[in-house]
């Protein structure tokens, strides 16, 4: 069984091409002893508006679903998705 | 509380419910049990709103609301759930999205902040650890290619995702093994009984083994014809519907 660092590490092999067709690619930061994933992104995805979305719904739960001892998968050079204060009616933050 | 009074429906010219009365409280499981064609299905449609049938008289409310003036989006958004027979197919659709848009929608619609990715897949991956599925099973098309068993542990997981408040299961034990029934009984006992009403639909008692309801009725000819406890439910197996 392979640990958690060399799951990780393979599955961002497995998704490089992907990234790559749109000129991007993604490197392992760290993985803290939390289990929380540290990504950064580079080449054509530096800025990019859709970095986010590739994190937050391929990525993220490529990994979380994969590899179960993870906690959270974050971008240290992009503002996740989920942090944004959403347009509601009720219950908006204060 | 789900309260049903005097409820006709109709499919078409056919009148199918002909004055179903019963309710089932928060916190308590009711089974409908009844021979082929006596409207269990229907009833669990004109409940979600399925547009195939006409309500000619009656009423249906969940909370004091009325069901029946909500449009099938709103009655889900309320808590509704149904977990179909016959679970249609999304191809291209992957799970994993589709469950995350359900959630998202219904949160939406209630005004509530939506849960947040990491948040989402956690309970996603819980969900499906509880049911025994495997990871690939979240990319996979909704339905698509699935056998019986895998649709039917598919509707398991938009429970446990969704944890909707009433639950109808129709038929869900239809085309099932022992360990498919018992991890849809398991599926069950995972909700939060005090904030759940479960409807079970079936023919059988053998689910009834699995999770025991509080009330046991009969529906034969678009009527409740018997009610009763958990007792009922195996004298039926024993006697048959005729009686």
């Amino acid at each position: 069984m392979l640990n958690t660092e060399a799951q990780v590490r393979l599955l961002i092999d497995e998704i490089a091409p992907q990234l790559g067709m749109h000129g991007g690619s993604i490197e392992l930061v760290d993985i803290s002893t939390e289990h929380v994933v540290r990504l950064r992104f580079q080449g054509a995805c530096v800025g990019c508006v859709a970095a986010d979305m590739t994190l937050e719904y391929g990525i993220k739960e490529l990994l979380m679903l994969k590899v179960p001892e993870i906690e959270d998968v974050i971008a240290v050079n992009t503002e996740p998705v989920s942090h944004a204060v959403p347009k509601l009616k009720k219950n908006v933050r204060a | 509380m789900l309260e049903l009074k005097g409820l006709y429906a109709k499919s078409g010219e056919l009148p199918i419910l002909k004055g179903v009365n019963f309710s089932v409280a928060l916190g308590s499981r009711a089974a409908i049990m009844g021979p082929n064609g006596g409207g269990k299905s229907t009833l669990a449609n004109v409940l979600a709103g399925s547009p195939l049938y006409d309500v000619t008289a009656g009423s249906a409310t969940w909370h004091g609301q009325d069901l029946l003036q909500m449009t099938p989006e709103q009655r889900a958004a309320s808590g509704l759930f149904l977990a179909f027979q016959y679970p249609p197919s999304i191809p291209g659709v992957p799970v994993s999205q589709f469950l995350r848009l359900c959630l998202r929608a219904q949160e939406t619609a209630r005004g509530e902040l939506p849960t947040n990715s990491t948040a989402y897949i956690k309970r996603l991956r819980a969900a499906m650890q509880a049911l025994k599925i495997t990871s690939d099973f979240a990319e996979r098309g909704v339905n698509e290619g699935m056998s019986g068993g895998e649709k039917k542990r598919l509707e398991m997981l938009q429970l446990l995702v969704l944890q909707p408040s009433l639950v109808i299961l129709d038929e869900i034990d239809s085309g099932l093994d022992i360990d498919a029934l018992r991890l849809v009984a398991e599926a069950i006992e995972l909700l939060d009984r005090t904030r759940t009403a479960v409807l079970i639909i079936t023919h059988y008692q053998r689910l009834l083994d699995y999770v025991q309801p509080d009330s046991v009725h009969v529906l034969q000819d678009g009527k409740i014809t018997r009610s009763g406890d958990a007792q009922l439910a195996l004298e039926l197996e024993k006697t048959g519907y005729q009686s």
